[in-house]
């Protein structure tokens, strides 16, 4: 490569004649001390362009923003989420900047808010300073081998090959190549006698002692791990969205076909259990209109609960009647108040639907105070109340 | 009636698999006891039970069979046909049906190469037979997919909402397992060789392809991964360090790490001990990782499922990693032996500390993914490890490792004398320092911006340089045709140095668009417009379509460059059923300079909130992921044209015009 990129004047440097008495001829010095000065002037205008244009210190609102866990999110930051309690998170560091808080006081707001879980840049300190000294410890121990391994390998035995010759211009630069392995079993003849066995042996087999000892430790961690969650919970994710979604109420969910119970239905007009069964069913499902059909009919016969709730969901989805949904989800609210799904509802349809940000603070503050929410949807409550009232605050 | 198809395959898949596991074995105790004659039905009734068994789910989601419970769990008839094919492995049950399939795809192609007498190849079927025993085991218990409903819905759910979105579903998942499964050959084959206490290079060179192609199928995985977060999650990014991308990149750092210290062992005999560890680490972070997706040990995107697979598969994880390590204790005199390396200053050197480098990578995302496992097991807290640390800890990583494929490749082997080293690297350093200057002339100023370019300057121009050094004696005219052989002579060298490259840009497009990348977010009124850097966005209007298995809602925004309109851009949000906040779908505008993204945050009639995104120079980030790919085949198969049927593993040297072909 060099003698392409090479100035084609120099090219006839190679060969210099003796015509100067020995002496190099300046051509050939220029030649040899072209790349280095070239290297030179290069490396001094990448240093002084860096050291000149110190790009802008990033936003510190936006860093903060960027080690919090945005809380309805996987995985990523209130920073990189657009979920609407990112939004709230980060108008709400944006005001406590700007109120003149320190960074740790703003991260400490948040983590007496959510727990250190918000923190996805765990400080080195308590729970999480292991995690900083393992990797340095590895890379300590990793180039401790290495030097190791190298060192005991220059035994007066083993005899130093320079496989190069001269200057890499040479055709037989590469003359390294005539090395490949002979023997298809082996790591005979690679120079060196071979370590006794013994004391490898018994190092290796501590070694591995060592790793089942750490590989039952992570055993045991995990299945305690395991124990605590409840079936089908989260720590967090999108998942924590659907399983707060997921009936709250623990719906029949009979292996009987829609047709047959529709049959059923159809036959036994008054049955109203069956009828719920089945509406529900169209209702998980989002086929919302026949589902309005058979809670219609529910309704016409009492007022059921839930029946008004879904009723109001569907007014609201597929109606875009916010008013009305809200009276039907009060209503069902009124006879029983303490309905997790019909708060939810309610509060998402004032909070959207009708823009009462204030009313829908209260609808999830109910919320959250019910007993036996689980932790996600507790977060998932708290992060919708937090838009609600970051809303309320705006206007 | 499907079902009962589908089971029958597992049946027969599982039956041919212990059948496989004990022929094998006798085969390998004994060469004459068992041949190919032997284990030829236990094989192909292995590829046609599972063959079966995926036909048969496939089958039942195409012709809408509820009453098969993996159906009724994961699909509904309004699913198009696209992502109803596709259904088959995006929850577990399928996911280890196609890993079933994958692994007898795997089996039958060593088979193919087993000759009778082959102790070697004998082990690595038996060791793959026994694996195969598990995963069809888990397929006939605790994650049958072909369970009966009776009386059978009318209709299902669907597949999860993110996982019917785009396209990439049908090639990603498929890839990854390609790459995952694929590495249990490597694994089978040093199992093999430590039951017969052969510590050589045998069973690196009889499985120098297949760890190749498991490598080139797990970067494009991972890639393509990292593609399908971008287009389909919507907040922007590629690389999140999910727990669930962790997982599939950590075998990816150590496949990596084992293909170029086999490199090693190949051509210099050292480090026998240390890659019969590394494949051992690598088919154990694959079976890891499926379990740490598939426990719903962390809650994650592709978690969806949680169920009894998790203590099955953790258990066979400490059985692999326990079994293997005690295996290899009882070798360890045979194979922990081999000679060490003159010099740190050589090719083995430089590929020494490449695995230090890489080993260190795979340990810190393997502990920070686990981290926060254990503190919640131990201490009942949860706390939280993402990409603030994950990024600090790995641009040191990162850079240390461009640095090294820059100058790795141009040392000899042995041992590099100053000069030797100064003559290879002056005019690529030149080269690298020069678009670094280039870059900062140009007003560029972002250090990581600066430093990825000049490393990876470094690294096209250090190959580019070798390559020249190849063709310098031939008349110029011929340096083409002489640097085309070059590539051919010693694929595995240039493979290496076309995936260094792609890693290369793949580096300068994270450096790029996490430090020149803008962010902002605009609300606006139709017709109004908001401009980012040289675009304009204008917001015409909303549009509605009740598709079957969804309503879709999104906004038009016209995207115009100097009033020159370049593209309509449909950012949408997805109402699926029950689910109180739609699932956003971003609309992307890739151009050369740049990609605009452009996703919803609020949609109402006439108002939009948008997040509006630019990364400059995206494509590369995928191109690049190509180019690395495309290394890896190269390496593969490239020296297919010149040498017809030829065992022996070509080793990685530059190639040397003159010198004959070895064979």
């Amino acid at each position: 490569m060099p003698s392409r990129l090479r100035p084609s004047g120099l090219a006839g440097a190679r060969r210099p004649p003796t015509l100067t008495g020995g002496r190099p001829l300046p051509v050939a010095a220029a030649r040899r001390w072209l790349p280095v000065v070239v290297l030179v002037v290069l490396v001094a205008v990448v240093v002084a362009g860096l050291a000149q244009g110190r790009p802008a210190p990033r936003d510190r609102a936006e860093a903060l923003a960027a080690r919090l866990r945005c809380p309805d999110c996987q995985s990523i930051s209130v920073a990189e989420s657009d979920s609407q309690t990112a939004q709230a998170i980060r108008a709400e560091i944006g005001q406590l900047v700007a109120d003149g808080r320190s960074d740790q006081q703003v991260l400490d707001h948040f983590v007496a808010r959510y727990g250190r879980w918000v923190l996805l840049d765990p400080p080195p300190r308590g729970a999480t300073l292991l995690l900083w000294v393992l990797p340095v410890a590895a890379l300590a121990a990793g180039v401790g081998v290495l030097v190791g391994y190298r060192r005991r390998a220059r035994s007066p035995a083993a005899p130093r090959v320079d496989t190069e010759s001269g200057a890499g211009d040479q055709a037989g630069a590469d003359a390294e190549a005539e090395v490949e392995i002979q023997a298809p079993t082996g790591a005979d003849g690679w120079g060196g006698p071979p370590a006794p066995p013994g004391r490898s042996r018994r190092r290796v087999l501590a070694g591995i002692l060592a790793g089942v000892v750490a590989l039952a430790a992570i055993a045991f961690g995990v299945t305690r791990a395991l124990v605590p969650r409840p079936a089908g919970g989260y720590v967090t994710g999108i998942e924590a969205a659907q399983a707060s979604q997921a009936s709250p109420g623990g719906r029949d969910l009979s292996k009987v076909s829609d047709a047959e119970l529709e049959a059923v239905v159809a036959a036994n007009p008054e049955v109203l259990d069956m009828r719920l069964a089945l509406a529900h069913r169209y209702f998980d499902r989002r086929d919302y209109r026949k589902a309005l059909e058979h809670y219609k009919i529910v309704l016409d016969r009492e007022p059921h609960p839930q029946a008004l709730a879904h009723v109001g969901w569907i007014t609201y989805v597929l109606l875009q009647r916010a008013d009305l949904a809200a009276e039907l989800l009060e209503r069902s609210l009124e006879r029983q108040p303490g309905d997790p799904e019909a708060l939810w509802f309610l509060g998402i349809v004032q909070l959207h639907g009708l823009k009462d940000a204030r009313a829908a603070a209260a609808t999830f503050t109910r919320l959250r105070d019910l007993p036996g929410l689980s932790g996600a949807e507790r977060r998932q409550v708290d992060g919708l109340l937090r838009t609600a009232r970051a809303a309320e605050a705006r206007r | 009636m499907t079902a009962l198809v589908g089971r029958s395959g597992v049946a027969l898949g599982l039956l041919s698999a212990l059948l496989l596991a004990a022929q094998a074995a006798r085969a390998w105790r004994r060469p004459q006891a068992a041949g190919r004659v032997q284990l030829r039905p236990a094989v192909y009734g292995m590829v046609a039970g599972a063959l079966t068994a995926m036909v048969a789910l496939e089958v039942a989601l195409l012709t809408d069979d509820f009453s098969v419970a993996y159906v009724a769990q994961n699909h509904a008839r309004a699913t198009p046909l696209l992502f109803t094919v596709v259904s088959a492995w995006a929850a577990l049950e399928g996911s280890i049906v196609l890993w079933g399939l994958v692994l007898a795809g795997y089996t039958a192609a060593v088979f193919a190469g087993f000759r009778d007498g082959d102790r070697l190849g004998a082990g690595a079927l038996a060791v793959m037979g026994a694996v195969a025993v598990f995963f069809f085991g888990l397929m006939a218990s605790a994650t049958d997919p072909f369970q009966v409903l009776d009386p059978a819905p009318a209709d299902g759910p669907g597949p999860n909402a993110l996982l019917q979105n785009h396209v990439l579903m049908a090639f990603h998942p498929p890839l990854l397992y390609l790459g995952y499964v694929g590495l249990t050959v490597p694994f089978a084959f040093a199992v093999s060789a430590l039951a017969l206490g052969r510590g050589g290079a045998a069973w690196l060179r009889r499985t120098r392809r297949w760890s190749l192609l498991a490598w080139a199928f797990l970067t494009a995985g991972v890639v393509l991964g990292g593609w399908w977060s971008y287009e389909v999650l919507g907040w922007g990014g590629f690389w999140a360090w999910d727990p669930v991308e962790n997982a599939s990149f950590m075998p990816w750092l150590v496949a990596t790490a084992f293909i170029h210290s086999a490199a090693v062992q190949l051509h210099r005999g050292m480090l026998q001990a240390w890659n019969f560890v590394l494949v051992i680490a690598a088919f154990a972070l694959t079976l890891l990782g499926t379990f740490l997706t598939r426990s719903g040990v962390i809650a994650s995107v592709h978690s969806f499922t949680q169920s009894v697979v998790g203590p099955a598969l953790l258990g066979f994880l400490l059985l692999v990693v326990a079994g293997s390590l005690t295996l290899f204790a009882l070798r360890a005199d045979l194979v922990a032996t081999s000679p060490r390396p003159d010099r740190l200053v050589s090719r083995e050197g430089a590929l020494l500390v490449n695995n230090l480098l890489l080993g260190l990578f795979a340990f810190v995302v393997l502990t920070g993914t686990l981290y926060p496992i254990f503190v919640e097991a131990f201490s009942g807290a949860q706390v939280s490890v993402g990409r603030p640390f994950f990024d600090r800890m790995a641009a040191p990583i990162g850079l240390a490792l461009l640095l090294g494929m820059g100058v790795g490749p141009v040392l000899p082997w042995r041992a590099a004398r100053p000069a030797v080293v100064w003559a290879r690297l002056r005019w690529p350093a030149v080269v690298a320092l020069a678009a670094g200057a280039a870059l900062v002339l140009a007003g560029v100023r972002a250090p990581s911006v600066v430093l990825v370019a000049i490393l990876a300057a470094g690294i096209a121009a250090a190959a580019l340089g070798r390559l020249a050094a190849a063709v310098r004696h031939q008349p110029p005219r011929r340096r083409l045709a002489a640097a085309g052989r070059a590539l051919q002579r010693n694929p595995g060298y240039w493979g290496g140095q076309f995936a260094h490259v792609g890693v290369a840009l793949v580096a300068v497009a994270i450096a790029v668009t996490g430090a020149l990348g803008a962010r902002q977010q605009v609300t606006l009124a139709a017709g109004q417009s908001a401009v980012s850097g040289p675009f304009t966005l204008t917001f015409t209007g909303v549009f509605e379509r009740d598709e079957p298995q969804r309503l879709v809602r999104g906004a038009r925004i016209e995207l115009r460059r100097g009033g020159r309109l370049v593209a309509v851009l449909q950012p949408r949000l997805n109402q699926y059923p029950r689910q109180v906040q739609a699932v956003g779908t971003p609309a992307v505008w890739t151009g050369p300079a740049q990609d605009v993204y452009v996703s919803l945050t609020a949609l109402e009639p006439g108002r939009v909130e948008l997040q509006v995104l630019r990364h400059p120079l995206m494509w590369l980030l995928w191109a690049g992921g190509l180019v690395t790919v495309a290394g890896g085949l190269w390496a593969l198969a490239g020296g297919r044209v010149r040498r017809r049927r030829d065992d022996t593993v070509r080793t990685e040297l530059p190639a040397v015009p003159a010198e004959p072909t070895r064979a």
